[in-house]
């Protein structure tokens, strides 16, 4: 056994890239030992939360500015012999009546340099045929290396690959010396055209240019020596435990902001945190646009003291051990008081703006070329806000002058630089609530962009479901309209987290309610095709991830609707993969026919997956006979149902038909009163009560008796019969279209 | 102190040592070094080059009459360019800092991704922007294609933003007080002249006049390439392309109409590097007549 080392030197890699390129590079090298036989370890891990290497003891991760690799614990120094049957021509044609081999076997044996003494009947892939075992000798895995390890770095995937020198090489950036050692010999083989040796190189500044890897094991001390922390989780930690000091100290804490750790980790080898002052005099800007200017501009964490005050200190990353002679901090220092004093400069001149003021402006900020400026935008969401504000309940007025004006920051000499566009509408929150607007009013404006990524906060109030809504819907439509709507990986603007917010807010939202988003979008206009599909996959996408089964867990959350909480209890919790698709496609089925409300849709999805798995069983079986129905009844005109055409109690199929209508109609009542308040899982649980009369309708009666219409009596048994199966399809089809149920069983069975 | 006239002169030094020809500034209006010939037009082709120069960059939107610390109309680049790039370029780029009198071991650099575009060149490229203690001191880029073509082998470019690298040696924050020499200031040598060029470019250019020699300079480029003269012919290209960004200042462009004039530049840029790639394609066998 031997472990193996490799470490690909580069130029500085672009620290977002660094991680993937990683994992990768020592994914498809593990796949590929495996199928050598060379690896029957863990496999990496692949949530970028946890360590790669947690499922193989001994291993570590190499990836840092200068270099990506990894170290893999106990290879076998060669690959294990093992037999391999040589299979030949078919038993038919190698041997002949009398039990001889035949010429084919003898062409077969010399071919293969094998005495036909050695040969025996195998079993070939198209049945017997005549063949043979042989060893074949593993082979060494320093060569097997040599093959893998190249084509595993030609197959990574490049978001954008470079040429340097010559040009003849390809890669994200350009390749400088390569390390690879099996224990602690050289494993011959080169990368990008640099063959492998033992040498690396420290930190570019604190380091040595050249340093003896002594084996592979050694391999992460004798870089520690030389300044280069090499496995990423070395390097968060230090940097997270310096933070936590260092605020510590300071009297306050850093929050948490794993996007700029994780940026950080990937631009130092040798992190070391610094803290530096931040002037009073530029403290009392509001405290996004100066955690914003810090953030951006300089990589800074702020902390916060008591009241998530902004404390005077930020925090920044060094790629070193210390700042000797205070250059560094001094050096920081300026370059943020410049920062800050442009950042104060522009907010002290935009506030000085009224927003109405900027509506000129907006004329001038193109949205789309083909839909105008931003100032038609304004407009169309006016409109849109107004009508939505009726919905929830917003004040009207409020709603339509925080629609009218949000997008005048637009138009703010903050929002107009590049590190401050993130800030846009949070800005014009904030000017307008300095500008003596409502409070409510400038909320809406700060949070109308909501939700911005997966876990963002929804838009506060009411006015601001209202106005975030407007902007996103009228974004949908106009692009739609336009034809712009998302294909494959291309969605320029974002449609798609335009979509998702749409519906996280029409669902997740305390102050949301139910009504019909089609009828909305319709009294803007005819609705663009591919609209309505597109809102129906953004709900689903929403339903398969796994934060809305979080939200379910949590009784706190912004589900307090009575009925939720039903639901609540129902379900069986703890799911972290969203709901199973069976139950999505039921209810999205039965749900969407006449009104697109996912509000209500949300509801039945959850009720309906709550009382599934309360009684799964009654739900398989009405899933089965729910099929039949759903066949039975395609294509038929309705029926009308007449009771006196029941067969007789005394016969066999009569009292089937009797005992379901009788079953029907002693739930129905209940079922549907509870459906009219939004009750879908009590009424459900109803339902669920028709499974033995169903079961035993499907056993006992025929329904198509007289599928040719022949005899007139009959076919009135038959048609009636078919009411009977349309009555009781229609009252499950107010929740869900239950032949859409994939039974657990099956499912399993699969 | 390291003067502004002293720091040019240790980089001049440095990449002479290095194996640079020492190129002086192109004598028309641009707004980067990577636009003088020397550079756009050497980088093409398959012969090695080295070459490092100052160049005098002027950006009308940038300008602020003279009274902001830290922008200019007109700034100075010290561009080193090295075809094909050599395998130790970041040593060398290292060890140039250290000539200029930085300590290394006492600064915080990082090299932070930041690949470069020039629309009007029809070039790009990947690469960094050089950190020291949080400013951006040098774009750092491997060429990989200019005027339309994909360039092997790759030319390296180093851009050293003067002013900027001269307030961090001497640690001040406003390019007025660089020492030029021993007795004059930046601000004496420059001051006037961004003021007067503000007050052109933002206020005193005339927009009728200068679209028309847009157009004229976009003819002449064009006629010219068409008889081989690349040269001149890119002179006017750079001509159009500064009138482009004094119309740019002027506010007298709008958005759709400003990317249809980074198309015309572009396309005299690479009509100019075609007509410049001619003498490198292989020699055709001429049996005429």
């Amino acid at each position: 056994m031997a472990d193996f080392l490799l470490e690909i030197g580069t130029e500085e890699i672009p620290a977002g890239m660094i991680r993937e390129l990683a994992w990768s590079l020592a994914d498809r090298v593990l796949e590929e030992l495996r199928a050598a036989g060379l690896w029957t370890g863990g496999e990496l891990v692949a949530d970028p939360g946890r360590d790669p290497f947690e499922r193989i003891p001994g291993g570590r991760m190499i990836a840092a500015p200068r270099r990506i690799g990894f170290l893999l614990p106990d290879l076998p120094v060669r690959q294990p012999d093992r037999s391999e049957t040589v299979v030949g021509p078919a038993m038919a044609v190698a041997r002949d009546a009398g039990g001889q081999w035949t010429k084919a076997a003898e062409g077969f044996a010399r071919k293969q340099g094998v005495a036909l003494t050695d040969c025996r009947e195998v079993q070939g892939p198209k049945g017997p045929c005549v063949g043979f075992e042989r060893m074949v000798k593993g082979r060494p895995t320093e060569e097997i290396l040599a093959e893998i390890v190249p084509a595993a770095v030609d197959a990574l995937h490049l978001t954008k690959a470079m040429h340097w020198g010559d040009g003849s090489q390809t890669f994200v950036r350009p390749v400088r010396w390569v390390v690879a050692l099996l224990d602690d010999q050289v494993a011959a083989l080169s990368v990008k055209g640099v063959a492998a040796g033992r040498t690396s190189r420290g930190h570019r500044i604190h380091g040595a240019a050249a340093v003896e890897v002594p084996s592979a094991a050694l391999f992460s001390e004798a870089l520690r020596r030389e300044r280069v922390l090499a496995d990423p989780a070395d390097r968060k930690q230090k940097i997270t435990e310096e933070l936590n000091h260092h605020a510590a100290a300071l009297g306050g804490h850093v929050p948490g902001d794993p996007e700029l750790l994780e940026k950080l980790v990937y631009l130092c080898e040798f992190p070391t945190v610094l803290v530096g002052g931040i002037p009073a005099e530029y403290l009392a800007l509001p405290s996004e646009i100066l955690v914003t200017c810090l953030r951006e501009h300089q990589n800074f964490f702020v902390v916060r003291g008591a009241g998530e005050s902004v404390l005077p200190h930020f925090l920044s990353v060094m790629d070193g051990p210390d700042d000797p002679r205070g250059f560094i901090r001094r050096g920081l220092e300026n370059v943020s008081r410049s920062r800050l004093s442009d950042a104060r400069f522009f907010y002290e001149q935009d506030v000085k703006v009224p927003l109405e003021a900027r509506l000129e402006a907006l004329k001038g900020v193109v949205f789309h070329r083909k839909l105008g400026s931003y100032y038609d935008k304004a407009l169309r969401m006016e409109a849109l806000a107004l009508k939505l504000a009726a919905l929830f309940g917003a004040n009207a007025e409020e709603a339509a002058w925080a629609a009218r004006h949000c997008k005048c920051d637009l138009a703010s000499l903050l929002v107009q630089e590049k590190e401050f566009t993130t800030l846009q509408g949070i800005a014009g929150g904030l000017y307008a609530a300095a500008q003596g607007q409502p409070a409510d009013v400038a909320e809406a404006i700060y949070d109308h962009y909501r939700p911005v990524f997966t876990e963002d906060d929804l838009p506060r109030g009411a006015i601001g479901i209202s106005v975030a809504l407007a902007d996103k819907l009228d974004t949908l439509v106009e692009m739609f309209r336009i034809g712009q709507a998302p294909t494959g990986s291309k969605d320029p603007f974002a449609l798609r987290r335009a979509g998702m917010g749409v519906m996280r807010i029409l669902v997740e939202h305390r102050a949301s309610v139910s009504f019909d988003l089609r009828a909305l979008l319709v009294s803007l206009g005819p609705i663009p095709g591919g609209l309505m599909e597109f809102l129906e996959g953004r709900l689903r996408f929403l339903w398969e991830q796994g934060r809305r089964a979080a939200v379910l867990e949590e009784p706190s959350s912004a589900l307090d609707h009575p009925s939720h909480e039903v639901a609540l209890r129902a379900s069986t919790g703890g799911r972290s993969s969203g709901f199973p698709y069976d139950e999505i496609n039921a209810v999205l089925a039965a749900g969407t026919r006449d009104r697109f409300d996912p509000w209500v849709l949300d509801l039945k999805l959850m009720h309906f997956h709550g009382v599934r798995n309360w009684a799964p069983e009654d739900f398989d079986h009405l899933a089965v006979a729910f099929k039949r129905a759903k066949n039975i009844l395609k294509g038929m005109p309705g029926y009308s149902l007449d009771p006196s055409l029941f067969l007789p109690e005394s016969d066999k199929e009569g009292a089937a038909e009797r005992a379901l209508f009788a079953a029907y109609e002693a739930v129905k009542d209940e079922a549907e009163e509870r459906f009219a308040i939004s009750l879908y899982d009590a009424g459900l649980l109803e339902l669920a009560k028709l499974r033995p009369a169903v079961d035993r309708f499907f056993d006992d009666v025929l329904v198509m008796c007289d599928p040719e219409g022949k005899d007139p009596k009959k076919t009135a048994l038959q048609q009636n019969r078919l009411a009977l199966l349309q009555r009781l399809v229609a009252l499950f089809d107010r929740v869900a279209d239950f032949s859409e149920i994939v039974p657990r069983e099956k499912e399993a069975g699969k | 102190m390291v003067s502004m006239q002293e720091l040019i002169e240790r980089m001049k030094h440095f990449w002479a040592g290095e194996g640079c020809l020492i190129a002086e500034p192109y004598d028309l209006e641009k707004g980067a070094g990577t636009m003088n010939p020397e550079t756009f037009l050497r980088v093409l082709g398959p012969q090695p080059y080295a070459s490092a120069y100052v160049e005098p960059c002027r950006r009308p939107r940038d300008g602020r009459y003279g009274e902001n610390p830290q922008r200019v109309e007109k700034h100075h680049q010290f561009q080193v360019i090295m075809k094909p790039s050599p395998d130790d370029i970041q040593e060398r780029y290292l060890r140039s800092l250290e000539s200029f009198g930085i300590v290394l071991r006492e600064h915080d650099l990082k090299f932070e991704e930041d690949n470069w575009e020039a629309p009007t060149l029809g070039a790009w490229g990947v690469g960094w922007q050089v950190m020291l203690d949080g400013t951006e001191i040098t774009q750092f880029t491997y060429f990989q294609q200019a005027g339309g073509f994909e360039l092997k082998p790759v030319t390296v470019e180093i851009t050293y933003g003067i002013e900027r690298l001269c307030m961090f040696l001497n640690g001040i924050g406003n390019v007025y007080e660089i020492p030029w020499n021993d007795h004059f200031s930046y601000g004496d040598m420059r001051r006037e002249a961004e003021r007067q060029f503000s007050v052109y470019d933002f206020e005193e250019a005339r927009t009728d006049l200068t679209a028309a020699w847009f157009d004229q300079y976009e003819a002449e480029s064009r006629r010219l390439v068409e008889k081989e003269l690349y040269l001149p012919a890119y002179d006017f290209c750079l001509k159009a392309s500064h009138a482009f960004n004094i119309l740019d200042a002027r506010g007298a462009i709008s958005v759709a109409a400003r990317a249809d004039y980074i198309k015309r530049v572009r396309r005299l840029a690479c009509a100019c590097a075609a007509a410049y790639m001619k003498q490198f394609e292989p020699a055709k066998e001429v049996a005429r007549g």
